[in-house]
């Protein structure tokens, strides 16, 4: 049983971090970069890829075995896009604000890479609790990273952080605004400078860990000459 | 490939030279600044030209690589602030020189690296970003008042105030005497191509002709002569051969009075970074003609295909 929940945890978290979406797997840019100009929207489509992506996650994996190799893709596609109906209309009913924002960005959650990419690279090929918890890491992940791009836009880019559907507040952090944010090219900015950052961060762990494993034969090496001597 | 025309003898003309000889070229449109606009210009000019030498230093410093000065962020803080509006809060140099040098060039590689003009690339961002405080023009001689640039009023100024600098617009745009002056200098030492500004200018002329604009007026108001100049002629973000930078001035040329007409406003920042990321296509297409390889060969094998 536990060692079960570890590997589950581990689905979990590797879609935060080893496999981010957006950072590692580079996947569902587009959004990422469309959307990001408020914490709000960020929040909004966090949820919605995440509900679309477990759901569909769940189904897939649950008839894996029925569906025939042949036509996955339209399987795939009409279970994705249904979900993404649904959630459109629940948008559409409760936070119209934030569906009018969200613009096409919503219906396009159905050919968002991240929903199609772990259907086809995991879901298809996995039991349904791995696959549920796959689903879940990978949309936090993908909310996260969007939601670290939004945070640096709306701060700086408008100098404040304003809810107006999911809550009521504005935070006020700057004394003033740094347009570019507010536009498309700000976006870009943003993301290549979390990607920096992210691809700096991993390279120097995976240097550590060569280090170390150099480090650890080395020492069994000394050890195993000292035992023959 | 790479495109390089020969031949490939080093001179004694080192980057820094090259560099000192460009800022000695855009002194006298500084001075003009400073005559015009008085002593906030100068506090502009300054601050731009530090931020961009402090942050290329400690940017190159981050990166590890040599600091050794070569002059070409003094370059780029100079060009930098010489396109500012004189009414520009002092921060704004400073933010844009550094956003240039990370931005535009460090992030790029640094020198020879940056694909994009990088004083061009600030002075967007800082279009983009701080409109209001980028947008206000004063008269020239006076602090508070605020006036039209002669693009926004077309025809209210006489050719004399255009020619002389003595009309609202930045810092060093204004004074298109000490340009010409500077750009002559450049020419005179074999630093810049006279092709490029003439085929902007002339581009630019021919353009307003056919629209039934005043082609002289437009020649000496705005930025055209300045980018013509020190911006169309940059060593790294400009094509390597003849052919490359007359077209790459024609292009320019055309966008800006396309700009011009159409829009209203004047964005040359905006249309040398568009040319700046057509670069690698016109060189791949300027290649030259190697030695000895026959003229009509390219256009015969075409034919047979």
């Amino acid at each position: 049983m536990s060692s079960e929940n570890v590997s589950l945890w581990d689905e979990f978290f590797k879609g935060i971090g080893r496999m981010n979406p957006v950072y590692v797997l580079l996947l569902g840019l587009c959004s990422s970069l469309a959307i990001t100009t408020r914490m709000e929207n960020a929040i909004v489509m966090g949820i919605g890829v995440i509900f679309c992506l477990v759901c569909s996650n769940i189904i897939i994996s649950a008839i894996r075995r029925f569906v025939p190799e042949d036509v996955r893709i339209p399987v795939f596609i009409s279970i994705i896009s249904g979900f993404v109906t649904l959630f459109g209309f629940i948008a559409r009913a409760y936070m119209p604000a934030i569906y009018v924002a969200l613009g096409i960005y919503l219906p396009l959650i159905t050919v968002n890479c991240n929903l199609y990419g772990r259907a086809e690279a995991f879901a298809q090929n996995n039991p349904v609790m791995p696959t549920f918890m796959d689903g879940l890491g990978i949309g936090a992940g993908y909310t996260l990273a969007i939601l670290g791009i939004a945070f640096v836009r709306e701060a700086l880019g408008f100098g404040e952080i304003m809810f107006q559907d999911l809550a009521q507040f504005t935070i006020k952090i700057l004394p003033f605004q740094v347009g570019v944010l507010q536009q498309p090219a700000g976006g870009y900015i943003v993301m290549a400078g979390y990607l920096i950052s992210f691809t700096y961060l991993s390279k120097r762990k995976e240097r550590k860990r060569k280090e170390d494993i150099a480090e650890e034969r080395k020492r069994t090496m000394e050890n195993r000459v000292k035992g023959v001597n | 490939m790479e495109v390089s025309i020969g031949p490939h003898i080093r001179g004694d003309w080192d980057t820094k030279r090259i560099m000192l000889c460009v800022v000695l070229a855009l002194i006298p449109s500084a001075v003009a600044g400073i005559y015009y606009f008085g002593y906030t210009a100068l506090e502009i000019i300054v601050l731009s030209v530090l931020g961009a030498q402090i942050t290329e230093l400690i940017g190159l410093k981050v990166l590890g690589k040599p600091t050794e000065f070569d002059g070409s962020a003094m370059v780029t803080g100079l060009i930098l602030a010489l396109i500012l509006p004189p009414s520009a809060p002092l921060w704004v140099p400073i933010v844009g020189a550094a956003f240039a040098m990370v931005f535009f060039k460090l992030l790029f590689g640094g020198l020879g690296k940056n694909i994009f003009n990088p004083a061009a690339g600030g002075r967007v961002f800082l279009l983009l970003s701080f409109a209001a405080v980028m947008a206000s023009f004063p008269a020239p001689g006076a602090d508070a008042v605020t006036a039209a640039s002669p693009l926004a009023s077309t025809g209210s100024y006489s050719y004399m105030d255009l020619f002389l600098g003595n009309v609202s617009g930045s810092i060093g745009e204004t004074c298109k005497l000490a340009i010409i002056i500077g750009g002559v200098i450049l020419i005179a030492l074999g630093l810049i191509d006279y092709a490029v500004p003439l085929v902007y200018a002339l581009t630019c002329m021919v353009i307003a002709l056919v629209a039934g604009a005043d082609s002289l007026y437009h020649l000496l108001s705005g930025g055209l002569l300045f980018a013509a100049f020190f911006m169309a002629t940059d060593y790294v973000t400009t094509p390597i051969t003849r052919r490359g930078r007359v077209i790459f001035a024609a292009g320019l040329g055309v966008l800006t009075m396309v700009t011009r007409l159409m829009v209203g406003t004047e964005s040359i920042s905006f249309m040398i970074l568009f040319m700046n990321g057509l670069v690698p296509m016109i060189d791949r297409f300027t290649v030259p003609r190697s030695f000895g390889q026959p003229k009509k060969e390219r256009r015969a094998r075409k034919n047979e295909q």
